[in-house]
């Protein structure tokens, strides 16, 4: 029980004195550009509720529908690509120069192609986030035993079995590993085009607090962006240990 | 390797036609796309221009100077944060939470407080890419067995040489490993500041081709940020296996 309130209090003691200093530190301040944390509090919760569902829905399912196509081509691609040497070979050039491309320069292109819609965002993620899922499925499914697939064979498992049921889960620790730097990218990428191409959005939020100078708002959009990226990150983590639980490593 | 190499070209060349192709049809209409040879000779004229040389400069120094910055704050930090259990205990969670949220969130309130020019854009770079290097760094630290560094310590070599030829040589892997993760997105964070705040920089001549609808420079432009990211893959990663060509798990692989 103490080691357990040990545990909590090292995990909360920075945060609360951080907010602690940014309370009292900011609390008569009459600078433009850093408001009271109470004044910026006080925004928060006048943009909450309609906020959630004017400002974070539509930027989360914009965010979630790239991803989960970013996902199943990088996985799929990568699977096929790590286990057929030839073809990793012949489509190494074009992928290692495609994943160098700093996603948001493609933002552009898209934003001319499609305009601010939302098939824009979610195809930009889908391109610009899939490199890393690709990258690492390949690393993982090229490094499967070669012991672990003959014995697929000997006991003639059948295709589908064996790629679910032995290839993906034996790739699936780096599966998972570029899969969190896709949700990153992701995540840039969804924030970036609302801020350049949209009407909505948390992104855009943010850029037109930024742009009525209303640092309230700003700070406040800052803050929820912050929360939402690392609930974010939290919930793929959890999702991973799930996952990984039969390796029985982390 | 000549297989290997041949088999590349071949893709590269039918990717080139392919995209040639598409261009001269106008498949994604809008002239959104335009054919590969047009997007290179636009390209050539822009490189014999010295505003895009001007433009590339500053794109590497803000990255550059991005990077620098982290390195400077993250491999102490993390040094010193790494060799306290309770340092480190207490830290965690903080820099968790920093680490996961996503630093062009920051760029808006930057730019109010900064303006759209170099130190901005530096500012951001060094935020975001600390945490790499810092996670690393901390890992590294925490990683070294206590054997090693009692063996160090009965031996009454010199806190000093215990540094130097110690730790740092354990940590070693860990630190350029995050180094080369922030390398690249310092580059990430240049570009996007260039485009969304309008600093100058490659990002910047990207956004003015878009809104000019000159999409042959456009797609120079995107061909441009594609080759930097390149080489600073490249340099970066034969730097790490010269650096660390005596370690076992590079010497492995020569």
């Amino acid at each position: 029980m103490t080691r357990r309130l040990i545990l909590v209090a090292e995990l909360v003691a920075l945060p609360f004195l951080l907010v602690t200093v940014w309370w009292f530190s900011s609390a008569g301040s009459s600078s433009v550009f850093f408001p009271p944390l109470q004044t910026i509090l006080a925004a928060l919760v006048d943009w909450f509720p309609e906020g959630v569902t004017r400002d974070v829905v539509p930027s989360v399912v914009n965010l979630l529908a790239g991803y989960a196509i970013a996902v199943t081509a990088g996985v799929s691609a990568g699977m096929v690509l790590g286990r057929v040497r030839a073809l990793e070979d012949a489509f190494s050039p074009i992928i290692q120069f495609m994943r160098s491309i700093p996603p948001a320069a493609l933002l552009p292109f898209f934003i001319l192609a499609m305009g601010p819609t939302s098939t824009m965002r979610i195809s930009v993620i889908a391109v610009g986030a899939v490199w890393p899922t690709l990258l690492s499925t390949i690393d993982g499914a090229r490094g499967i035993e070669p012991a672990l697939l003959d014995v697929t064979k000997i006991y003639k498992t059948s295709r589908l079995r064996r790629i679910f049921k032995v290839l993906l889960p034996a790739a699936s620790p780096l599966i998972l590993a570029g899969m969190k730097t896709s949700l990153a990218f992701a995540i840039i990428l969804v924030v970036v085009s609302e801020m350049l191409a949209s009407t909505a959005g948390i992104g855009y939020f943010i850029i037109s607090s930024q742009q009525y100078f209303n640092l309230p708002d700003l700070w406040a959009g800052t803050i929820v962006m912050g929360l939402l990226g690392y609930l974010l990150s939290e919930l793929f983590f959890f999702v991973e240990r799930r996952l990984l639980a039969w390796k029985g490593e982390i | 390797m000549t297989r290997r190499f041949s088999l590349g070209a071949v893709t590269v060349v039918t990717f080139l036609g392919l995209w040639e192709l598409l261009g001269r049809t106008d498949a994604l209409g809008d002239h959104a796309l335009p054919p590969f040879l047009a997007t290179a000779s636009a390209l050539g004229r822009a490189v014999a221009a010295a505003e895009f040389w001007m433009a590339a400069g500053h794109t590497a120094v803000q990255w550059a100077l991005g990077l620098a910055g982290a390195m400077l704050v993250a491999i102490p930090l993390g040094l010193f944060l790494g060799l306290g259990r309770l340092r480190h205990r207490v830290t965690r969670s903080t820099i968790d939470f920093l680490r996961t949220i996503p630093p062009v969130m920051l760029l808006p309130l930057f730019v109010l407080v900064w303006g759209t020019g170099l130190k901005m854009v530096v500012l951001l770079a060094i935020y975001a890419a600390v945490w790499p290097m810092l996670t690393q760094t901390i890992t590294g630290v925490r990683q070294i067995d206590q054997a090693t560094m009692d063996t160090a310590a009965i031996f009454k070599i010199s806190a000093w040489r215990r540094f130097w030829r110690v730790l740092l040589p354990a940590v070693s892997p860990f630190i350029t490993s995050g180094v080369r993760v922030s390398a690249v997105i310092s580059l990430f964070i240049a570009i996007v500041c260039e485009l969304v705040a309008g600093s100058p920089g490659i990002g910047q001549l990207l956004a003015q081709a878009q809104l000019g609808g000159d999409t042959a420079l456009m797609w120079g432009l995107i061909l441009v940020t594609g080759v930097l990211g390149v080489l600073i893959n490249t340099v970066f990663k034969t730097a790490e296996s010269q650096l660390l060509a005596w370690h076992p798990a590079y010497a492995k692989g020569q």
